[in-house]
């Protein structure tokens, strides 16, 4: 091959169209297969507790009404699942507890990254003594037992703080307060993330010469600062939904969390424990699907580390 | 060194006088007032009588003035009494300590070391066949949910089988060693699939970075066998960050036995602090949260000063 035909050739060529880095994450998300066939699991089963309302009225089914006459009924035809111990058709709840674990598990994500995220950056930007006390703080709450924290939280009589007895009962605000309580003990991880991609951004020259030309702060911080962490951040806001979902389960067990009558997977087993003779199976459904819920999003978690992690290159999946 | 204990201790008693404060006023923020418990159970108390009860107590006092009292009495060794269980808040909290030691010293001897075997067999072949089914079984123990595997067990092991007991201590408080451990079987098993998930993962992460430093490659090349080359030079080294690790999943730890107690109905600090809290024993949730707090401060705190013994290269 001579000269010249190299150069045409070249010349041919057409320049490879330009991908996007979305694109590229997309990709080597897929490669990883665990996490692949776990995002598709995943969606499935929020689809799926999604069907819950019209599921209901196509079987004609309400989930609260309870039935004495109609307890512990096998699969059948109307309730495919059978019934509780109430009366009340499994399936139905099953997927309305799944929205609101789920929900649970978003909301408290969102909270808690943006309480985690403000501290984190006022720590790693003013720094000095500021910055000493926070990371204290955030040092002494990860030490402690979380689960006996959110019970005494999780029991505190709304009416006392000038709520009214109405208002405090309510769905919304018993959903609220769950949210609320997790993520007041939950930001250290990523307040640490957040703290430690701040004081690197900080000494960047282009953020030095953001300062020198007149840039405040809060700008440097949404414009600079923000933005380059962001992975790091995405990465452990995944993680922290598959924990949320298991925290709020194990409240809810222990009857400080959501509470009856509104169904979530975690107070559906609170009975079971009495009813493991008569109905074991009540008490496998709602673990099976908290524990298929935690597992994906955790691996959808170990997935989106992996696509956006750059030197995470050589790991054949 | 030594300075560095000072205010590290100095650190954890500011933390606990404020975590006293406000726990303090979290649980005077539960249903009911402290003394509910007391009238409960006594139909021919009057309005009246309640009120000047109440006033004996000094329950209708301003919160600071409160807290003042209790702080003053707590100091001098009056931690005050539980009014589920009409006894000293010690009293009762002491046995339950024994009880939650027990427990969890057991699952620290199963779980450090079998997070050490798994840990180190997955890091030999990143990412071959055992690494695979290694990482599978910690992904599956941090994302299983801990009371739904007790249940499981129970149905499984007590109910179908029978081999084992549903509850995790004996009736009896004389009873034998053997049937106390035969009882802790379940509750322990469960407590250490919780607890060693994260353990592995971090292992295996530190053996595999251990596994390219130049010391070991010096070892391999002086003809060492592989597996004097993994333990006696690479796990050595890998496990001393590990203290830390282990310091910080003390909290955790104490968050698994209290769900767990609670399922198997033993009397640790868990269930007690558990059941203060949902039949509103004021004084006995405080105290029994406070101990917990101050037991995991200074586990903590130990576990940092072990480290700078175990490898001499760290001045604290």
């Amino acid at each position: 091959m001579n000269e010249l035909t190299a150069t045409a050739q070249f010349q041919r060529s057409p320049l490879p169209p330009a991908v996007s880095i979305w694109r590229l994450r997309a990709e080597k998300f897929a490669t990883h297969r665990v996490a692949f066939w776990s995002l598709i699991l995943l969606i499935l089963l929020v689809l799926v507790c999604l069907m819950a309302w019209p599921l209901s009225q196509y079987l004609g089914i309400d989930p609260n009404k309870t039935n004495l006459l109609g307890r512990f009924q096998a699969p059948s035809a109307k309730h495919w699942l059978g019934t509780d111990e109430l009366g009340r058709d499994v399936l139905i709840r099953l997927l309305y507890g799944g929205q609101v674990s789920i929900a649970v598990g978003l909301a408290a994500t969102a909270l808690m990254s943006m309480i985690g995220i403000a501290i984190g950056v006022t720590a790693g930007l003013i720094g000095g003594r500021v910055d000493a006390f926070l990371m204290r703080v955030t040092d002494v709450l990860v030490a402690l037992p979380l689960i006996p924290l959110l019970i005494v939280l999780g029991s505190v009589d709304l009416t006392k703080l000038g709520l009214s007895a109405t208002a405090a009962d309510s769905p919304i605000y018993i959903f609220l307060r769950i949210v609320i309580i997790i993520a007041l003990v939950d930001w250290t991880t990523m307040a640490r993330i957040a703290r430690a991609g701040t004081i690197q951004m900080r000494e960047r020259d282009y953020v030095l010469a953001a300062t020198v030309s007149g840039a405040t702060r809060i700008y440097n911080v949404f414009v600079h600062v923000l933005p380059n962490i962001s992975t790091p951040l995405t990465v452990a806001a995944t993680l922290t939904v598959g924990r949320v979902i298991l925290l709020e389960s194990t409240l809810s067990f222990l009857g400080f969390g959501i509470v009856p009558p509104t169904p979530t997977w975690g107070n559906m087993l609170t009975n079971a424990q009495q009813l493991i003779f008569s109905a074991p199976m009540l008490a496998i459904y709602p673990g099976l699907l908290i524990f298929a819920t935690v597992m994906t999003v955790n691996f959808v978690g170990d997935g989106v580390r992996y696509a956006f992690d750059p030197r995470a290159e050589n790991e054949g999946r | 060194m030594l300075r560095y204990t000072l205010t590290r201790t100095v650190q954890a008693l500011i933390v606990i006088a404020v975590m006293s404060f406000m726990l303090f006023v979290i649980i005077g923020l539960m249903p009911g007032d402290p003394l509910e418990n007391m009238f409960e159970g006594n139909p021919s108390l009057t309005p009246e009588l309640m009120a000047q009860m109440r006033e004996l107590y000094g329950v209708d006092q301003p919160l600071t003035t409160r807290y003042w009292n209790w702080v003053t009495a707590a100091l001098q060794g009056d931690l005050g009494y539980s009014s589920l269980y009409f006894r000293p808040v010690l009293d009762v909290l002491f046995p339950a300590m024994i009880q939650t030691g027990k427990l969890l010293t057991l699952t620290l001897l199963i779980s450090i070391p079998l997070a050490m075997l798994l840990g180190t067999l997955a890091a030999r072949k990143p990412n071959g066949l055992v690494d695979s089914a290694i990482s599978m079984f910690s992904f599956a123990a941090i994302s299983l949910p801990n009371f739904w595997v007790s249940l499981l067990f129970i149905i499984l092991f007590s109910v179908q089988l029978g081999w084992l007991p549903a509850s995790g201590a004996p009736m009896r408080n004389d009873a034998p060693f053997w049937q106390e451990m035969y009882h802790l079987i379940m509750p322990v098993a469960v407590l250490v699939m919780f607890h060693v998930g994260p353990l592995i993962r971090y292992v295996r992460a530190s053996m595999i970075e251990t596994l390219s430093a130049d010391f070991v490659r010096t070892a391999r090349a002086k003809g060492l066998n592989e597996r004097r080359v993994l333990i006696r030079h690479a796990l050595r080294n890998a496990l001393i960050p590990m203290i830390t690790v282990l310091a910080l999943s003390f909290g955790h730890l104490f968050s698994g036995a209290l769900v767990i107690e609670t399922i198997f109905g033993m009397l640790g600090m868990g269930k007690i602090i558990y059941d203060a809290i949902a039949n509103v024993d004021f004084n006995l949730a405080l105290v029994g949260l406070l101990l917990a707090i101050i037991v995991v401060l200074i586990s903590n705190l130990l576990a940092d000063l072990a480290y700078g013994f175990i490898d001499p290269r760290i001045t604290l």
